[in-house]
């Protein structure tokens, strides 16, 4: 009887037929959207291509061009500092949200959850230009607060001053994702067994303390989920640059993927383009692997 | 079959349905004619022995633009009847800027232009690049409407003996001007400036007693590019500037130098507004109209709308900043050899075509010279009347001036060189830019700027 | 504590808040009173923004890109994930670490080839060029996710299907796609949020203005009224975010679960 069973399985899984009317049209998809597309974006980034024809092959004459040019070079400082910024403030500003969260009374938190995770949901085009307003210089929300304050000295044109431009759509970005990230952590957090508070309690710890050493280490998982979540996302960064400031004033604050954008379709400069592509690329690769291989190496049991 | 194997088939059912209904609602791309242009055709049918069958023309316009969607609607719908009674025309509306351009370009490249459209002179490069513009010289040689032309260069054929574009001249009037509010200029005690020091200390004035000086629209760093660069040239030395656009010098040229540098006093002065470079159009207008601005850098086309919203207006031509250049006998001219109506090269019905792109060039000036009272160089033998006293001295003094100079933005710059000069431009309206690194950017690009 | 967290709570709703006040004021009061509520309210900036922003294609649009891509992701990848999780052949782990490079590659890097692809299979324009793309990149993710749910269902289903006789094809679709369906409903959710707020590929290959969604659409209107409208921008967006607060609000609980699912199972 298992015998026959077994082999009705095997016969089941086994059906080379119907393995591949399965697997197949999500592997073609994939392939030729995904995985194909790498292709002609090297053979392209060798070429001088205006978008239309291909005008010559160049060599590594893109890669020099691109590698030269300071703008390159200032719109990954750009998106460096975007990254920082979300991995050394932004999520730990989620962290210490979600921990708050775990202490509050139940009405707050449920009003709480709902108004932070509304700014997740809206349309990216919506934020962007909500923003704007914010930090309109003259009539903005924020210059508008400054000066209520008697700190007129610090109204500045947020958007227009290459100081704060960065940091400005920085903000504008991760305020976004600031409440969602925190309503991750708080699930993490939920999960961790109430035994081991009680046990630290007993043992004298305050609410810092049993934090730190209990429940931070164990939402590595989540921890590490969402920090490669949000560099990828950072690095990605491109809406709110476009609709903020288009990359001004002049070529300050751009990011990667806006040079890209620019190159390709502003300065009709294809090749070029897909030279930048192919070296963002290598840059992901490489932080990706930094990411597994220094965060969360063991997988803490009990 | 279970409830999610339904409720996929009914969600494709639906995502079907919307999207049929989102294709026939909107109209799609060829089919833009209204049912009443249609009815005379599907009339004609039956009769297939009909000697004159309808001429399909299709016909690429803006549509995000007032002046172009009444041109349209009054102008060309209207009288095409009369000119081209046996062609049918199908209106393809392209919407404007960066998607005008997009659909312009994409039928370029799949070769499938329509046989008539209108485009700036960046845009028509890339498809006579492509060789897919028509050359309409031999057509407009002797044509009626090459004889109604004023300015003789608009009709003539360019170094390879091609002529690409037709146009009703009405650009080549606009010049970028300093307006004014006389009020506020009475009220701090100032007079508009002739030289450019003296429009240094006037800002300077205006400044400290807390309103913004000069309005411009510094997105994009939209008014160094489409004027005030070659402004600052001429107003030392405008052959500097005629051979920038005859690509007889580069922007290494010490006057382009001292030009940049006079921007960026400028901006040091605080003539401009605080974030400068994010103000767009719109605002800059508004900014002046309000009276939160005592001078405007813009061109004349906006004369209309300037004169209706501020009574206290009046202008001067840009101050030179050499004793040698006399602000009054200087122009700069916007306008492109290229810009206005081109036809298709593998158009099936190419005299037909060129002569409907010269017919919507006569309609153009047609609503320049009736709507916006504005002359062409395209004489439709209508006389403009009501002309105001400042579109009356702005028209004295561009026909007076010896010296005219068409804006090198609008004429000669190819895509590469309009976008990394509006990047350069912005940053040196930060006033933490230094004119020599702008030069150094710059150059490269030029040198394949006419390749 | 308490009262800390709800002040943060009601500075996330602020500037919501502020661009429904503005919406409802003259041009002009925005600029001399941005922060006070209307001494004059204003009704007609919704209708004029509505007149000139087509509104309801633009939804339409972001719907059918949203609903489309769901269809295709959700059926295509659970048949692959399936594949993976039960049957036996040779290079599954070879296949499982290919799939996997969908995470590591951001969608923008290949833009410049899929306008080149969208434009010679005669996709472009259409809505097609952009739920395809969007599926395949939302693949990777929808694989993995179901994969692992997969392999927590006991086989005891499918031999009990068996025994009755059916195909490999039946015991999919009779049996085990509805016991799947709280992980479908997840992947619905998730999927819907990343494609509905979707931008950089919209805006270069959804750019024109039949098949526009709502993120460049409004955009564009942005643009086009030279944002000098403060009011009218408001109301354009109060207007482009009505259905998703609509939607946050009935299916809340769905969405908090949804979205935590990821981490969790991960």
């Amino acid at each position: 009887m298992l015998i026959n069973k077994v082999m009705r399985m095997n016969k089941l899984y086994g059906n080379k037929l119907a393995i591949f009317i399965f697997a197949f049209p999500a592997l073609l998809l994939f392939t030729v959207f995904v995985i194909y597309p790498i292709f002609p974006e090297v053979l392209i980034s060798f070429q001088k291509n205006d978008g239309f024809r291909n005008m010559g092959y160049v060599g590594l004459k893109n890669y020099i061009d691109v590698l030269k040019n300071d703008t390159f070079w200032r719109a990954n400082l750009n998106t460096f500092v975007i990254v920082l910024l979300s991995t050394f403030v932004a999520l730990p500003v989620s962290l210490i949200l979600a921990l708050v969260m775990d202490r509050l009374s139940e009405p707050i938190r449920r009003f709480f959850k709902a108004s932070s995770v509304l700014p997740a949901v809206l349309s990216v085009t919506v934020i962007a230009q909500m923003w704007i307003a914010i930090y309109e210089p003259m009539w903005g929300l924020l210059n508008s607060i400054l000066r209520a304050l008697g700190l007129d000295s610090l109204a500045l044109a947020w958007l227009a001053d290459s100081r704060t431009v960065v940091p400005a759509i920085a903000v504008a970005f991760l305020w976004q994702y600031l409440g969602l990230n925190a309503l991750l952590f708080y699930t993490g957090i939920k999960a961790i067994p109430k035994t081991y508070y009680e046990a630290a309690l007993i043992d004298g710890a305050g609410f810092i303390k049993s934090s730190i050493k209990i429940t931070i280490p164990l939402l590595q998982d989540v921890t590490k989920y969402l920090l490669v979540l949000s560099i990828l996302g950072c690095m990605a960064q491109f809406a709110h640059v476009r609709i903020m400031t288009a990359g001004g004033p002049g070529d300050i604050s751009r990011t990667v993927i806006y040079h890209l954008y620019y190159r390709a379709f502003s300065a009709s400069d294809f090749g070029q383009g897909c030279a930048i592509a192919i070296l963002f690329v290598i840059e992901c690769l490489v932080l990706t692997f930094l990411i597994n291989k220094f965060v969360a190496r063991e997988k803490i049991e009990f | 079959m279970n409830r999610l194997s339904k409720l996929i088939v009914l969600a494709v059912t639906i995502v079907m349905l919307i999207s049929l209904f989102a294709c026939t609602a909107a109209p799609s791309t060829p089919d833009t004619s209204k049912p009443a242009d249609t009815g005379s055709s599907t009339a004609d049918k039956p009769a297939d022995q009909k000697p004159a069958e309808k001429v399909k023309i299709k016909f690429l316009s803006l549509s995000s633009d007032e002046n172009r969607n009444r041109i349209r609607e009054d102008y060309i719908k209207v009288n095409v009847g009369k000119e081209f009674p046996n062609v049918e025309v199908e209106y393809d509306l392209g919407g404007g800027g960066q998607d005008y351009a997009n659909k312009l370009k994409a039928y370029n490249a799949s070769g499938d232009m329509p046989d008539v459209w209108f485009s700036e002179q960046n845009l028509s490069t890339v498809v006579i690049a492509a060789g897919n513009a028509l050359d309409l010289y031999p057509y407009v040689k002797d044509s009626d409407f090459a004889r109604k032309i004023k300015m003789k260069d608009l009709v003539s054929p360019d170094k390879d003996g091609k002529l690409y574009c037709v146009q009703p001249g009405a650009d080549q009037y606009f010049t970028p001007r300093l307006w004014y509010h006389k009020d506020i200029f009475a009220q701090n005690n100032v007079e508009p400036p002739k030289t450019f020091d003296e429009l240094v200390s006037v800002c300077e004035t205006l400044k400290s007693s807390g309103i913004v000086p000069m309005s411009i629209v510094g997105k994009d760093g939209w008014t160094p590019n489409l004027h005030m660069v070659q402004t600052m040239i001429m107003a030392e030395d405008p052959q500097v500037a005629i051979d920038l656009v005859n690509n007889k010098t580069d922007f290494s040229n010490p006057v382009v130098k001292n030009a940049l540098g006079r921007i960026q006093k400028l901006v040091q002065v605080g003539a401009f507004a605080d974030g400068v470079t994010n103000i767009d159009y719109g605002p800059a207008m508004e900014m002046f109209t309000s009276n939160r601005s005592a001078m405007l850098a813009m061109f004349t086309w906006e004369l209309g709308n300037l004169e209706s919203a501020c009574p206290d207006l009046d202008f001067v031509p840009w101050p030179s900043a050499s004793a040698s250049v006399d602000p009054n006998n200087v122009i700069q001219y916007w306008g492109a050899p290229l810009s206005g109506y081109l036809a298709a090269a593998n158009s099936k019905n190419p005299e037909i075509a060129a002569k409907f792109a010269m017919f919507c060039a006569v309609q153009d000036a047609l609503y320049y010279n009736i709507e916006q009272k504005a002359p062409t160089m395209y004489d439709t033998g209508i006389e403009i009347e009501g002309v105001s006293p400042l579109m009356q001295k702005n028209l004295d003094q561009f026909d007076a001036a010896e010296i005219k100079v068409p804006s090198m933005w609008a004429a000669t710059f190819n895509a590469k060189m309009s976008a990394e000069f509006a990047t350069e431009n912005s940053k040196l309206l930060t006033g933490q830019y230094s004119p020599d690194d702008w030069i150094s950017v710059i150059n490269p690009v030029w040198a394949e700027n006419f390749d | 504590m308490n009262t800390l967290m709800i002040l943060m709570g009601i500075s996330f709703l602020f500037p919501m808040y502020w661009m429904l006040n503005i919406s409802f004021k003259t041009k002009s009061e925005v600029y001399n009173n941005p922060f006070g509520l209307p001494e004059q309210w204003v009704f007609n900036n919704y209708g004029d923004a509505l007149e000139k922003f087509n509104f309801p294609r633009y939804l339409a649009n972001s719907v059918i890109y949203s609903v489309g891509t769901i269809i295709i992701t959700v059926f295509f990848g659970s048949m692959l994930a399936y594949c993976f999780s039960r049957m036996d052949w040779k290079r599954k782990n070879l296949a499982l670490s290919y799939i996997s490079m969908g995470l590591i590659i951001p969608s923008q890097v290949v833009i410049i080839p899929l306008l080149i692809m969208t434009r010679d299979l005669g996709l472009k324009g259409t809505h097609m060029g952009l739920i395809l793309p969007y599926s395949a990149f939302a693949l990777s993710s929808c694989v993995l996710m179901l994969y692992a749910f997969f392999r927590s269902l006991p086989r005891e289903l499918e031999e009990a299907a068996c025994i009755d006789g059916c195909s490999i094809y039946q015991t999919y679709f009779r049996i085990i796609m509805p016991i799947i369906k709280p992980a479908i409903a997840t992947q619905c959710v998730l999927i819907f949020m990343n494609t509905y707020n979707e931008f950089f590929l919209a805006f270069i290959l959804g750019a024109e203005d039949k098949i526009r969604p709502l993120t460049v659409g409004l955009l564009n209107f942005f643009v086009s009224i030279g944002v000098s409208h403060w009011g009218q921008i408001g109301a354009a967006m109060i207007i482009t975010s009505l259905p998703t607060i609509l939607v946050y609000i009935i299916g809340n609980e769905q969405i908090e679960n949804a979205l935590t699912a990821g981490a969790i199972l991960k």
